[in-house]
């Protein structure tokens, strides 16, 4: 890695309009934390020659969880400030766990969480919690405002629907079903050879009827496999109306794996990611749907105290 | 693009010339003399190059310089006072022999330091979460760990005195 960066041109703008327009007089690149973008521009492999940094656009750092209202996250909101929030712990629990374990911790201080899905970098872990969350883009750009469901968000690696010069002003996930939870896992060690692929991550939101007996809406999603987050409609259709059982899950997670290709020709790597899939599929549903059972919200548990103490 | 840029490190303020694409621990190495800072992987896995920006640990080696202007910046440097001396942090990583070549070891104090501030009681377990993104090629962690778990002590001692004073 080249220890310094290349010279580039350097713009702060107050104001979405002006990023826009100066995106479009100068080509530049849209900047947030950096984490992804100096990284990639130390190896030089991207030799942007202008950023546009968007840190001193007003507007741009709102951020609220709600149970009913959904979850907001402005494109300049850092990942670690969803950490010390309830409602993002409680009923945004997949992107608050994909947050919680960030590796190294340091990067949630730095890296905003639009500019992680904007990335669209295989491995990345928000893009698969927010995907099981149903997470949306929403944009401006030169023809005006956009929403780009995530799960049409990405094209290829480092490729996403964006057009030139659209700006992500926020991430938005819509509020989840009553009594549902979710959940995100990954399984990560050090690479020990280059075909050793790494990391797989997983994330599933299920929710409940009324009574809390049987399943009646699933995402399960599947990332770091293909370069980008999926979701698998069998398995999810097989959860509905069930009651849960670790059987269930177990066969959801093989339902996957029909569907899953190899993404390389060593035996054995298939081997062991597809050993791992399954465990980690089968153990992210059934934590999901334990929590969607035992859900308890804070307001809950506040109004029991009132009552308790009236 | 030259500009000159005003950082606000250690409660000092520094006026300075950079570039867009210089990064904050060249900054602060190259610029403002503060070697304490220092820099291994250049590429955010390392911790090496921690500092605080608004109290909170970053990887300079990532950070643009321009976005961390006007932004409350503490340094290895700024923990040690001519009063008194090293912190008690410094002094438990000095008791507990937890630096050998001491490359990781000012990243490491930064990171600690932002953990006992924000939670001053930590169990081992937490300490070493949060000191998960600083790598040290040389201790085995071991005696790191034991040297935070020693400035928590104490710190805890000397604030139950000056509670009694
Ligand atoms: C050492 C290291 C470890 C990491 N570990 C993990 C991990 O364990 N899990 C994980 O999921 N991620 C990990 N990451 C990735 C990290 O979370 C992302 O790099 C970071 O969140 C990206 O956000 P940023 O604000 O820094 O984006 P930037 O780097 O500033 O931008 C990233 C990309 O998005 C574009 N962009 C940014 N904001 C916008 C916007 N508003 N509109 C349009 N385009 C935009 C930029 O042009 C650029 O192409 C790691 C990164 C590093 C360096
Ligand atoms: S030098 Fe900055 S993280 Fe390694
Ligand atoms: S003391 Fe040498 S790397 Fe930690």
């Amino acid at each position: 890695m080249g220890r310094v960066l290349l010279p580039f041109d350097y713009y702060e703008p107050q104001s979405i309009s002006d990023a826009i327009q100066l995106s479009r007089d100068s080509f530049g690149t849209y900047l947030a934390g950096g984490c992804t973008l100096v990284p990639a521009l130390r190896r030089r492999e991207r030799r942007d020659s202008c950023l546009i940094s968007i840190n001193k656009i007003e507007g741009l750092n709102e951020f609220y969880a709600h149970p009913k209202k959904g979850l907001t996250v402005g494109a300049r909101v850092h990942a670690a400030t969803l950490l010390p929030d309830i409602w993002a712990g409680k009923r945004f629990a997949a992107l608050h766990e994909a947050i919680e374990q960030l590796y190294p911790p340091h990067i949630g201080n730095m890296g905003s969480i639009v500019g992680n899905l904007c990335s669209a970098i295989p491995y990345y872990d928000l893009p698969t919690a927010a995907m099981a969350l149903n997470a949306e883009i929403h944009t401006t750009g030169l023809n005006g405002k956009r929403i780009i469901p995530l799960e049409s968000f990405y094209l290829d690696t480092s490729k996403n629907a964006l057009h030139d010069h659209e700006l992500a002003t926020h991430a938005f996930c819509p509020p989840p079903q009553p009594d549902s939870g979710s959940c995100f896992k990954k399984i990560y060690r050090s690479r020990r050879t280059t075909y050793d692929s790494h990391k797989i991550n997983a994330a599933a939101s299920i929710a409940f009827d009324q009574d809390r007996q049987k399943i009646q809406y699933a995402r399960i999603v599947l990332g770091s496999w293909y370069f980008r987050p999926h979701r698998y409609q069998k398995a999810e259709d097989l959860l509905k109306n069930q009651v849960p059982s670790f059987d269930l899950f177990t066969e959801a997670a093989s339902i996957v794996l029909e569907d899953l290709k190899p993404i390389t020709d060593m035996e054995w790597v298939e081997k062991t990611r597809f050993a791992q899939a399954k465990v980690l599929l089968r153990d992210t549903i059934a934590q999901a749907a334990s929590r969607a059972k035992s859900r308890q919200d804070p307001f809950e548990d506040a109004s029991q105290i009132i009552q308790n103490t009236k | 693009m030259k500009t000159i840029a005003t950082f606000h490190v250690n409660g000092q303020e520094y006026d300075t010339v950079i570039e867009p694409h210089m990064v904050l621990a060249d900054i602060l190495r190259d610029n403002l003399n503060l070697t304490g800072t220092k820099r291994a992987c250049s590429g955010g896995n390392c911790g090496a190059c921690t500092v605080l920006v608004n109290g909170r640990p970053t990887c300079s080696c990532i950070t643009l310089g321009m976005l961390a202007r006007d932004k409350d910046i503490e340094t290895v440097e700024g923990l040690a006072s001519t009063k008194n001396g090293l912190s008690t942090l410094q002094t438990a990583f000095v008791q507990n022999n937890a630096a050998q070549c001491g490359f990781c070891t000012s990243g490491m104090l930064m990171t600690a330091e932002a953990l006992l501030r924000e939670n001053p009681q930590p169990t081992r377990q937490e300490v070493k979460i949060a000191i998960s993104g600083n790598i040290c090629r040389c201790t085995g962690y071991i005696k790191i760990v034991d040297a935070i778990m020693e400035a928590v002590s104490t710190l805890q001692t000397i604030n139950n005195h000056n509670e009694k004073a």
